[in-house]
């Protein structure tokens, strides 16, 4: 072995020193070979030295507070055969690697034909954001049976607007500590994705439930929404626009989404009364259409009051 | 004319009165002798006349403030009183009536509570109840010893003779108000007659006279200032004793009386003939009983808006009380229609639908009542269709007695909307579901 790598973590991303001279000594005294700017490194922490057939040794030289393999303080010397090896000085983690090791193959920046494309392109991200304005103008003026005015109108929508902005300005920093770079189009661009996805699915799932007479379509949307693609949407953002750490991605992304499925969860177990719990509220299907498309066919009133009046008494949904 | 009865009661008080006279003349220091000669004239004055004299609150008061008791709900743990009311002796030497309300705190908790009689010179002891009419809000109850003579009852005066309601209110000491019968309340099915004068929380159960100083009513609730409600003292004759000792057989006797009530209170409406109303183009169902009052509860128009709104709210006064937090016999109902020739049908159905949202309202809780369990159904009305929802809850203490909510909404027009909801409190389901029925029988649409 012809030499050895020493990787150090540091806030700024990771340095790399190589060892190709007999002994290398790292601590945190100035004239170390290696500098360690951690007040729990020793003055003069440790030494890697060649031994006479080549091979190389890391010897301890703190009293203080060592080093630790695996968490185990190790006082022996440790021969460096078996790499990569991880140990901490203090409360610094330490690598020595094979400069020979394979690394990770590499991510492509895909914006050829590329979905990603879309993502990091400032004309997209303006698109996408221009896309969301109008949707959230066209809820908004569905919601409002008021003569509008300008000023009423854009007060309502100065809000999802702001909302969208401050949302992506989180995004960015997040892209900020993971990939250490600005990158506002990507982080516009998702966001106004995901909301626009949100507000159509706003617009469809009321004329699902109406069909079906039933806000199970409604549940399952939201559920899915906040289970399933709002979760995968955010992890894959991470992951591979950011480039983030799996791991930590999807702790990240739990973590922040995971009030909004508890909240999906239990709207519905509330609806269906899975728990047997008690509501002040009647849960019924209040939907209506313009179009009164629906499978429920239409029953006279005789049908009615013969049918369909014992179904709702109390004694016959006695479980 | 005057029953010998009354007028015997007449010569009793008379007496009393003259009594009372003899003392004050003696307390002036008059002699004996003009104090005796002037009780014989008023003794003879009653036997030879006989005129209807009106008895002034002081001397209401003075007769019967020893037969009017304060009735206490009391926590057997603390000792302490949870609620007061008031009560006379009535029919028997040691019974009291009372209302219904007065002890019901004690009827859902037995375990709980305790019923104790406080008398005006601060004598005590505990009762047992031995009758109930929850639909009257009347209620008997008995102590071991007799309390004293009962008071005599009677048919109430003509509207807007005077009448004077005794009792407790407020634990502040037994007292006398003064006021005028107001006449038999039709909104409230006959059985609450109008009185004008203050009732206050305490009173409740103790007696209102007339000017004759018999008991004409029940002091039952108030309204507000001066509008106050008085139970016939009939209703107290027909209650009938209940033979049982324990609490929970109370309740299964008031489930049936509420239910025999509903039964008969919503059959009486489906039976009879109803007004129609028109809301715009619809007709619609009017006051379905004499019980019922409809108003206008259409939102103030505004010039922004871009719709019309219309509603009909009509509701009946008959609230049963049946505990703190259930209140039964309320009949609610409301049209509302909304149109508009300005808006898109997408933009109008947003709306429709935020309209389309009846909850019941009630301040019971899970210890009161089951969940709602609803059913949806279309419906075709007259050519018309609909989008129904019947909800029902059932008590929980009360089994036999549920909530019912219903909502119908017109479906098919592109502007035109029309809402019904209907509201039963605590009622039998099978007349309910009835009632609705028939009510949305008479739906119909004007072209």
């Amino acid at each position: 072995m012809a030499s050895l790598m020493v990787e150090i973590p540091g806030r700024h991303g990771v340095q790399y020193h190589r060892i190709d001279k007999p002994s290398v000594r790292l601590g945190r005294a100035l004239d170390n070979d290696i500098i360690l700017a951690d007040p729990s490194v020793s003055p003069y922490h440790c030494v890697v030295r060649r031994n006479e057939n080549g091979s190389y040794a890391l010897h301890s030289l703190a009293d203080e507070n060592g080093i630790r393999v695996g968490g185990r303080r190790v006082d022996d010397a440790i021969t460096l055969d078996r790499l990569p090896l991880e140990f901490d000085a203090g409360r610094t983690r330490i690598r020595i690697l094979d400069p020979a090791q394979m690394v990770a193959p590499t991510r492509m920046i895909s914006c050829h034909g590329g979905s990603v494309c879309v993502f990091g392109n400032w004309g997209w991200a303006l698109l996408l954001f221009s896309v969301l304005t109008l949707l959230s103008a066209f809820d908004n003026y569905l919601s409002t049976p008021l003569t509008l005015t300008w000023q009423s109108f854009w007060r309502d929508q100065l809000i999802i607007m702001m909302v969208a902005l401050g949302l992506a300005v989180t995004l960015l920093m997040i892209n900020r500590i993971t990939s250490h770079r600005w990158d506002l189009p990507s982080s516009l661009s998702f966001v106004s994705l995901l909301l626009s996805t949100a507000l159509v699915l706003d617009l469809i799932t009321p004329f699902a439930d109406y069909f079906f007479t039933s806000p199970l379509p409604g549940f399952i949307v939201a559920l899915a929404w906040s289970l399933i693609l709002l979760p995968w949407a955010m992890g894959w953002f991470l992951v591979r626009l950011n480039h983030g750490n799996t791991a930590a991605s999807i702790v990240f992304v739990v973590a922040l989404l995971l009030p909004a499925a508890y909240y999906q969860l239990k709207e519905i177990v509330s609806h269906y009364d899975l728990l047997d719990t008690f509501s002040k509220r009647s849960f019924y299907s209040d939907t209506l259409s313009p179009w009164d498309k629906r499978l429920q066919n239409t029953l006279s009133i005789d049908e009615f009051a013969a049918k369909s009046m014992p179904l709702a008494s109390p004694d016959a949904a006695d479980r | 004319m005057i029953s010998t009865s009354e007028n015997a009661s007449l010569c009793r008080f008379h007496e009393r009165l003259a009594g009372s006279v003899k003392r004050f003349i003696q307390s002036t220091g008059f002699p004996a002798f003009s104090a005796r000669l002037l009780t014989g004239l008023v003794i003879l004055l009653c036997t030879t006349t006989a005129p209807v004299f009106a008895l002034d609150s002081q001397v209401i008061f003075e007769r019967n403030e020893h037969a009017v008791y304060q009735i206490h709900v009391v926590n057997r743990e603390t000792g302490k009183k949870r609620s007061i009311g008031s009560g006379f002796i009535f029919d028997r030497p040691q019974r009291l009536a009372t209302n219904y309300h007065v002890v019901s705190q004690f009827i859902e908790k037995p375990e709980r509570y305790e019923l104790r009689f406080i008398s005006t010179d601060g004598a005590e002891g505990p009762l047992r109840l031995v009758g109930v009419d929850a639909v009257h809000d009347l209620a008997l109850v008995e102590a071991d010893a007799p309390f004293g003579t009962p008071l005599q009852v009677g048919e109430p005066p003509a509207k807007g003779a005077a009448l004077y309601a005794m009792g407790n209110p407020l634990d502040l000491g037994l007292t006398i108000a003064a006021g005028t019968n107001g006449g038999v309340l039709s909104q409230t099915d006959d059985s609450r007659i109008l009185f004008s004068g203050s009732l206050n929380a305490g009173m409740s159960g103790g007696p209102t006279f007339d000017d004759q100083g018999i008991v004409v009513g029940i002091n039952v609730s108030t309204a507000r200032n001066d509008i106050s409600f008085i139970v016939p003292t009939r209703y107290l004759q027909s209650l009938s004793l209940a033979n049982v000792a324990r609490a929970e057989d109370f309740r299964d006797a008031i489930t049936q009386q509420i239910r025999d009530y509903q039964r008969r209170y919503l059959q009486g409406m489906i039976d009879g003939d109803w007004p129609s109303t028109n809301l715009r183009k619809m007709r619609i169902p009017g006051a379905i009983s004499p019980t019922v009052r409809c108003w206008d509860a259409s939102p103030k128009p505004k010039d922004e808006h871009l719709y019309q709104r219309f509603s009909i709210s009509c509701k009946n006064e008959n609230d049963i009380y049946l505990t703190d937090k259930l209140e039964v016999g309320k009949v609610l109902y409301e049209y509302l229609w909304i149109e508009s020739d300005q808006l898109e049908s997408l933009r109008f159905y947003r709306l429709y639908q935020a309209l389309n949202n009846s909850q019941f309202s009630s301040k019971a809780d899970e210890d009161d009542v089951e969940r709602f369990r609803c059913d949806t159904q279309f419906v075709d009305l007259n050519g018309q269709q609909f989008k129904t929802t019947i909800c029902a809850r059932s008590y929980k203490l009360y089994p036999g007695l549920s909530d019912v909510l219903f909502t119908a909404a017109m479906v098919g027009h592109d502007r035109q909307g029309f809402i019904f909801n209907l509201d039963l409190s605590g009622t039998d389901f099978t007349a309910a579901s009835r009632l609705i029925v028939r009510m949305l029988e008479g739906f119909e649409w004007l072209p």
